[in-house]
């Protein structure tokens, strides 16, 4: 009798894979920093501003910012709970994320329990997203911060914008990594994490929340009377609406680890979105 | 330590209490069962069949179809006790039973009025009756080999003990395993892998991944908690068998939980030249993770993480598609401030996808005992009754 027989009757698969997958490029040069910035105003976005429209402030210091070209295309991890997401909430965030996909981007799905694994991806065809016929076998434990790890490892240094999306009770029971490890190395990422609380679970949400706002995302809590579906396009859509601000420092020290920024649009009644800051190399 | 132990003592006290009324309603509520057909005294020839499949033929297929059996058909067909004075038959008994409750997943499972009584294995109609009827045969094997000093059945009884324990950890029968763990805890005191695997189960229940914390109520004189059993039953394993190398490896990571690295340093280091020496992938792997993250640790406020990193490494090459050491290694080179961290971890997900899950890492099996082994437990019990 193999382990398998074992483990598999106890809700655990083992493989051993193989194939390689294609390598991210760096983008960012160690003195060129870039900001993902939503502006909303009266909870919506506000589309159409230019790089003049917003005031940048790097340690206190203006900086002089330039608006990105290639926030059109987005890279996103879809990253779903196990053991505390019903299975009709899985299937329904699969569907949403072959619907938002367009020809330019990419997208993985991740799904975590004890351990967590890629189930689907890279790919930019909805159609091959396995998981709106996948039964996903539900799985006790909760990585999410070793999961959140690899999912940001996936999206980090692809052209474009980056973007996980976790689906999750917000906890984390299991991981290897502990909560502040996470949060040290989100500050040292571009991705955006968003969080997604589904109708019916109990949330455990100031984790997820550290970690979104960490990133300048946010954690919405499922509407009971929405359909996910319609949410999960919301998170996405509203990311692809967000602007792109790169910069390179200016009066101020480019090896001195944490900076806070701040981001604000001049002359509108506007609110911001957009990570607190970032770690300057050598830091 | 002591505390520890007559907490335990106080706690077995008030279970013993508990399982003397359960019992008398257990006994009750199998009075039905008992007032149907007995046990036979011979098995039938259906039965006797499939035990020859299992000791000389194809021993996976005798499992599957026993584990297909129906209940009534088991207590009808197979007797208990067995009537042989031949302990390898009663023993090839234990086994296939306790193969067939494995393939059901229902090893350990209990039926009856709760679970105190869930810790008394000998129960009629308390337990699933293929992890009874092998835990009855079992015990009573273990008693044979000391009486006759038969040293390889003893081996085959205290295997049988590790492997389900182990078994009962990952399935979270905690009455089951309870039960098990008193018997194995009195029948082989003295066994290096028993109390291996005993100081594993009290390492699990302290969550292994979390540090431990003193509670209030142990007062200014220390902590006793389940990691301080854990140390106990190692120590006791390496003093048995200094050769052990799993002891020295979660001795070491306990000590480390406690924040005692100058401790745990040394044994895990042991731990993980005992690993490579022997070629055991699995302990590499994890003497190598768990080594990295005491570095980590005492060295992060200067920023030396290279250490670490080499540790990592070394666990990353034991088992390259695992994700913990990936994680670990991506996670300390990003926080040492580069960027090729990300693609360490990265380059764990190869191939991956919803029909090839990841492989089962190392750190996940480490909660759960022996789990590891049950390959090699099971291969072994097949082996011994094949006489």
């Amino acid at each position: 009798m193999k382990t398998s027989v074992i483990l598999l009757a106890l809700g655990l698969g083992t493989s051993l894979a193989g194939q390689a997958q294609e390598k991210p490029v760096f983008r960012a040069s160690t003195d060129i920093v870039r900001l993902d910035v939503l502006a909303t105003s009266h909870g919506r976005p506000v589309a159409g501003l230019t790089a003049d429209d917003f005031e940048v402030k790097d340690k206190g210091v203006r900086q002089h910012v330039e608006l990105s070209t290639t926030v059109d295309r987005v890279s996103v991890v879809m990253l779903l709970s196990l053991s505390s997401v019903a299975q009709r909430d899985l299937a329904a965030a699969c569907r949403a994320l072959a619907g938002v996909l367009r020809p330019d981007d990419t997208a993985w799905v991740v799904a975590y329990g004890l351990q967590f694994s890629v189930i689907a991806g890279p790919t930019n065809d909805g159609s091959l997203i396995p998981c709106v016929t996948t039964q996903f076998p539900r799985q006790n434990g909760a990585s999410l911060w070793d999961a959140l790890f690899g999912s940001v490892s996936l999206v980090t240094g692809m052209n474009g914008r980056s973007l996980v999306v976790a689906f999750t009770s917000g906890g984390d029971g299991s991981s290897w990594l502990d909560e502040d490890r996470i949060m040290e190395t989100l500050k040292r990422s571009e991705v955006v994490v968003e969080g997604v609380i589904p109708r019916g679970v109990i949330p455990d949400i100031y984790p997820i929340e550290r970690a979104a706002r960490l990133t300048g995302g946010t954690v919405l809590t499922a509407d009971p009377t929405a359909k996910l579906t319609d949410q999960f396009a919301r998170v996405v859509n509203e990311f692809r609406l967000g602007y792109v601000l790169t910069y390179k420092p200016t009066g101020v020290r480019t090896d001195d680890g944490w900076h806070n920024v701040s981001v604000r649009v001049v002359g509108r009644d506007a609110n911001t979105r957009v990570r607190p800051g970032y770690f300057a190399k050598g830091g | 330590m002591l505390q520890w132990r007559h907490t335990q003592t106080a706690m077995a006290s008030t279970r013993l209490a508990v399982v003397v009324v359960v019992a008398i309603a257990a006994t009750a509520a199998s009075l039905g069962a008992a007032s149907g057909p007995g046990r036979p005294k011979q098995p039938s020839k259906r039965f006797a069949a499939l035990l020859e499949q299992y000791r000389h033929g194809d021993a996976s297929t005798a499992s599957d179809t026993f584990a297909k059996w129906k209940d009534k058909d088991v207590l009808a067909e197979v007797p208990l006790p067995l009537d042989t004075g031949d302990p390898w038959v009663r023993a090839a008994y234990a086994a296939l039973h306790t193969e067939a409750a494995f393939r059901n997943n229902t090893f350990g499972i209990g039926r009856g009025v709760g679970p105190f009584a869930r810790e008394n294995w000998g129960l009629m109609g308390e337990f699933e009756t293929h992890s009874r009827d092998a835990a009855l045969l079992i015990k009573d094997l273990t008693a044979f080999a000391k009486d006759h000093h038969d040293e390889t059945l003893l081996t085959f009884c205290r295997d049988w003990y590790v492997m389900t324990i182990s078994y009962l950890l990952r399935a979270g029968r905690y009455p089951a395993r309870m039960g098990l763990w008193n018997i194995v805890d009195h029948d082989f005191s003295e066994d290096a892998q028993i109390h291996l695997l005993l100081g594993a189960v009290a390492e699990g229940a302290s969550r292994p991944s979390k540090r431990f914390s003193c509670p209030p109520w142990n007062g200014p004189h220390g902590c006793f908690s389940p990691a301080q059993e854990a140390i106990w039953q190692y120590r006791h394993a390496i003093r048995a068998d200094d050769s052990l190398i799993e002891a020295h490896l979660r001795l070491g990571r306990v000590w480390h939980l406690l924040g005692r690295d100058r401790d745990a340093r040394p044994e895990l280091e042991r731990a993980l030249r005992g690993a490579q020496a022997a070629g055991n992938s699995y302990l590499t792997y994890l003497a190598g993770l768990f080594l990295g993250e005491v570095d980590e640790e005492t060295r992060y406020l200067d920023r030396k993480l290279d250490l670490a990193a080499e540790h990592y490494r070394i666990a990353v090459a034991a088992v390259p598609l695992a994700h913990t050491a990936r994680v670990s290694l991506g996670q300390a080179l990003v926080r040492a401030g580069h960027d090729d961290g990300w693609l360490v971890a990265r380059e764990m997900f190869a191939g991956e996808s919803a029909e090839r899950p990841a492989v089962l890492d190392p750190w996940t099996y480490y909660r759960w005992a022996q789990l590891w082994q049950v390959d090699r437990y099971v291969a072994d019990m097949r082996t011994v009754v094949h006489r």
